[in-house]
């Protein structure tokens, strides 16, 4: 399958699909890991957060993929993996072209929504089922009730709010944790 | 908090792109004001970014999945096709080679293929009441490649294997009439009229039916057809097998009880004791069980049969072998003489006389040599008895280095001329030797010895020079009188009188399994001059005032109802026989030599009484010590392994599992050759062993690819290069 039929998948909206097609080169992806001192978890891990940066940039306008999904996905994981052992001096960031630039960025905003997402993650099973439904099945508050068995559409809004500050709290401390 | 709601709610349309033109500015404008906002905006991107993770990631592990159980349906799909490939491959190869060993004993290994190409020409000669049909049928072998599986009437045959068959001669009789038949390698069945029946109904049919015959007398139609020459565990020597049907339409038909066929064995090479076995296939080797009715008729006409024999002793053939030199001799006497003296010195001038001293003997030495000269005028069968073995090996030697000669002619016809040669020389004290070989009586005396050996019995050799008992030894016992003048003359009378049957040698049965050996002579002998019998009035016989012979009594007399059971004769010891190689082949040339008519040779004569497979064997007897023969052969296969013997016309199968390969029990230092045969994937692989038997044989087969054509030339040559 080539890359522009797998480009189709993701504007289809068949996310799921595509990412199967490019799991086909998570093999060399993970030699590549697996060269650089990582074992088999740390490079899936690795492929999974280059995936994900890569179709969180695909849902923005102005990405254009220059090179192979591999060329890029290589890249990204190099830099994901680098990150990780926060192996990269400051000559090597300087000697950067734009476009590793901005993967190097890209890779440290996606290292914030990681520390969100685990925020998400601790605040129990109920306050994430919430949230999810509110923010990506995008259910009015009446449904959420419904499906959740809250008395009414203004409980569940009301707990809506209470999850999503209980969530930027931890978030806020994971971030004071990381930073200090 | 109020505030903090708010402006939650506010993003969240702003997100949803639900806001009105006016609203989004608004919107905008305080993000870049606000710097609360703005800070609660960017919290809330950061969220939302971090909330699709989740949604990413289970997606991302959904795709991972996916591609694993992809990944690995594939390798499985493909090693099992793979497997499944092997496996088909395995079970193809397995089944080509493979003889499935049946449990049915019934069952019967290969394909008997239906002629459809054979062309019979048929002659017609009306002699008496019965018909003479020369039927000339061209037995080509076949491969058949049957995918299908074939019942046939002794068993089924898995799919792709391959099979050779001879080709059947295939005959159309009419039954209403006495027949005679003679196939294309000389068998002649003589088949009385309504001979077959129904085996249903058990009438007699009549009409035309169609016979089918399968000759088998050449070792490499034997060893093809996987047949071998073994009743219950007792190694027979055959004289030839026969597979023979009889069909009318599509119902085999069977034999009536008292009305056998004859069937009569082209034999160049006579042996006695041959009986009819009839075979029965067990798992993939045959088994041939005693005919029982071969009657006690049927063995007095294959012995007469045997009196038949075309060889001509030296002294009495018409026209005596030329050695070379000798052709401008005018007379057969003066062209014998003149042989005689040729091979005397042939033989004093190549013996190695110091052979003698060298072994350590001393005084009077004697070899008894007896060969025969046959009807290309090679020498053949060369036997040597002399007092040390190496001394006979010395004499077979410079036999077997004599030149060819013009054979002997009987009534006009090439004959086999026995000649029989005493080799006596002294070896004195003092080593010298003198040579001298051969004065004319001793010569003449011999020569009178090789025409009892016409039925070339080994141990008829062995009695004549083990006990010193020749001819003339023996012509004096029956004369009671050990000191009966026997001359070359008396001699040729002597023989005469056995042609006409005056004098017989038999053995009878006087008591159950006891065997005595009786001479029958007839009155004219007695007759004979210088007998000095005198017959007495009551029929008994004295000489010299001895009554040496009283009539038997009525108790003594066979009676016809028994009749004489005449018992094989000694047989053929292989060991024993010193016989050189390359004389052997040549000897077996000659029996393989079909052009030879029937009248020429001996038959043997048979009766039979069933159809299917026939065979003309008998036992081997009083041979030396047997031992267990087992091979162990790594790259087998499920070859069939047979030992063709060299001396013996006679074939033993092996019973195999797996690489084991158990020829049961053999005599022990016989000169074999195991011959396997392979078949797999529809091709023949082949090759031969010489050896020579003994415990815990190390035999290994280096199988080698042949065609057909090819393995019944290698086979061809076997036959010749064996017995």
């Amino acid at each position: 399958m080539s890359d522009q039929d797998i480009l189709v998948l993701f504007k289809n909206g068949q996310r799921e699909k595509a990412f199967q097609k490019l799991y086909y080169l998570y093999p060399r992806i993970e030699t590549l890991i697996l060269s650089k001192g990582g074992n088999k978890d740390d490079a899936s891990d690795v492929f999974q957060e280059a995936l994900i940066i890569l179709n969180r940039n695909l849902q923005t306008s102005h990405f254009k993929l220059t090179s192979s999904f591999y060329t890029y996905l290589y890249s990204v994981s190099r830099f994901v993996w680098s990150d990780i052992q926060k192996s990269y001096s400051k000559q090597q960031l300087q000697e950067l072209n734009a476009q590793e630039v901005e993967i190097f960025q890209n890779v440290i905003e996606e290292k914030k929504y990681q520390l969100a997402e685990h925020a998400f993650l601790d605040i129990g099973k109920r306050c994430q089922q919430l949230l999810q439904l509110f923010y990506h099945k995008a259910m009015s508050f009446k449904d959420i009730a419904n499906e959740m068995q809250f008395k009414s559409s203004k409980v569940a809004k009301n707990q809506k709010y209470k999850c999503l500050k209980k969530a930027k709290d931890i978030y806020q401390t994971k971030l004071k944790q990381v930073q200090s | 908090m109020d505030t903090y709601t708010q402006y939650i709610a506010l993003i969240n349309d702003y997100l949803n792109n639900v806001l009105s033109k006016e609203a989004r500015l608004e919107f905008e404008t305080k993000l870049q004001n606000d710097l609360e906002f703005n800070t609660i905006y960017q919290e809330h991107i950061i969220f939302i970014n971090g909330l699709e993770r989740i949604d990413i990631k289970s997606d991302i592990q959904n795709a991972k999945r996916t591609y694993y159980t992809e990944k690995w349906l594939k390798i499985s799909g493909i090693s099992i096709i793979i497997i499944g490939v092997i496996i088909t491959l395995y079970t193809l190869v397995f089944n080509t080679s493979e003889k499935e060993p049946t449990p049915n004993s019934n069952t019967f290994n290969s394909i008997i293929v239906d002629s459809t190409t054979t062309q019979t020409s048929i002659v017609k000669k009306v002699t008496d009441s019965s018909k003479i049909k020369t039927i000339e049928t061209t037995p080509e072998h076949e491969i058949s490649f049957s995918t299908t599986t074939n019942q046939r009437k002794f068993g089924s045959v898995s799919s792709t294997k391959m099979d050779i068959t001879k080709q059947p001669q295939l005959l159309k009789i009419n039954v209403d009439k006495d027949t005679i038949i003679r196939c294309k390698e000389g068998t002649i069945l003589t088949i009385t009229k309504g001979a077959f029946i129904n085996p249903k109904s058990k009438k007699s049919v009549s009409g035309t039916i169609e016979l089918q015959v399968t000759e088998y007398y050449k070792l490499s139609d034997i060893l093809l057809a996987n047949l071998s020459t073994v009743s219950n565990g007792k190694q027979l020597e055959t004289g030839g097998m026969l597979f023979i049907e009889a069909k009318q339409g599509s119902i085999d038909l069977e034999l009536k009880d008292d009305l056998p066929i004859e069937v009569s064995f082209p034999s160049k090479n006579k042996k006695p004791g041959m009986q009819l076995f009839s075979g029965e296939w067990q798992g993939e080797n045959i088994n041939w069980s005693l005919q029982n009715d071969a009657s006690v008729d049927d063995i007095l006409i294959s012995e007469e049969h045997i009196e038949e024999l075309v060889e001509v002793p030296f002294n009495v053939v018409e026209q005596a072998p030329i050695f070379p030199g000798c052709e401008n001799e005018t007379t057969n006497d003066a062209r014998k003489r003149c042989m005689k003296d040729a091979i005397s010195k042939f033989i004093k001038r190549r013996f190695n006389t110091n052979l003698g001293a060298d072994l350590g003997l001393s005084g009077r030495q004697q070899i008894n040599s007896i060969f025969r000269i046959d009807t290309e005028g090679n020498i053949v069968f060369i036997q040597s008895r002399g007092s040390h073995p190496r001394l006979s090996e010395e004499a077979d030697r410079i036999i077997s280095l004599l030149p060819k000669m013009i054979p002997g002619k009987q009534r006009g016809k090439a004959v086999i001329v026995p000649y029989s040669l005493p080799i006596n020389f002294d070896i004195k004290g003092d080593n010298t030797i003198t040579g001298n070989l051969i004065n004319k009586d001793t010569v003449s005396m011999a020569t009178s010895i090789a025409f009892d050996s016409r039925l070339i019995s080994a141990r008829e050799m062995d009695t004549i020079y083990e006990d010193k008992r020749g001819m003339v030894e023996f012509i004096r016992e029956v004369m009671h009188d050990k000191d009966f003048p026997v001359d070359a003359q008396f001699i040729s009378e002597w023989e005469q009188y056995k042609k006409q049957k005056l004098i017989r040698r038999i053995s009878l049965e006087t008591k159950p399994n006891y065997i005595e050996s009786a001479i029958i002579l007839r009155k004219p002998l007695l007759d004979m001059a210088n007998t000095k019998f005198k017959i007495l009035e009551d029929d008994s016989i004295t000489r010299g005032g001895h009554i040496i012979r009283v009539p038997w009594d009525k108790t003594k007399i066979p009676s016809s109802s028994r009749g004489y059971k005449l018992v094989p004769k000694p047989l053929y010891q292989a060991g024993r026989q010193m016989v050189t190689k390359s004389e052997f082949e040549e000897g077996l040339d000659d029996v393989t030599n079909t052009s030879i008519s029937s009248r020429d040779v001996g038959n043997y004569v048979l009766k039979t009484s069933k159809l299917g497979w026939i065979n003309c064997d008998r036992f081997i007897n009083g041979r030396t010590t047997r031992i267990k023969y087992k091979l162990k052969i790594k790259n087998a296969e499920e070859a069939s392994i047979n030992m063709v013997f060299k001396s013996l016309n006679s074939v033993l199968p092996s019973w195999h599992t797996n690489d084991v390969y158990d020829f049961r029990t053999v005599g022990a230092n016989e000169n074999v050759i195991l011959v396997a045969i392979k078949r797999k994937n529809g091709k023949l692989y082949y090759d031969t062993v010489d050896t020579k038997t003994a415990s815990n044989p190390n035999v290994n087969f280096n199988f080698k690819e042949v065609n057909l054509e090819d393995l019944k030339i290698e086979l061809e040559k076997l036959t010749r290069n064996s017995k």
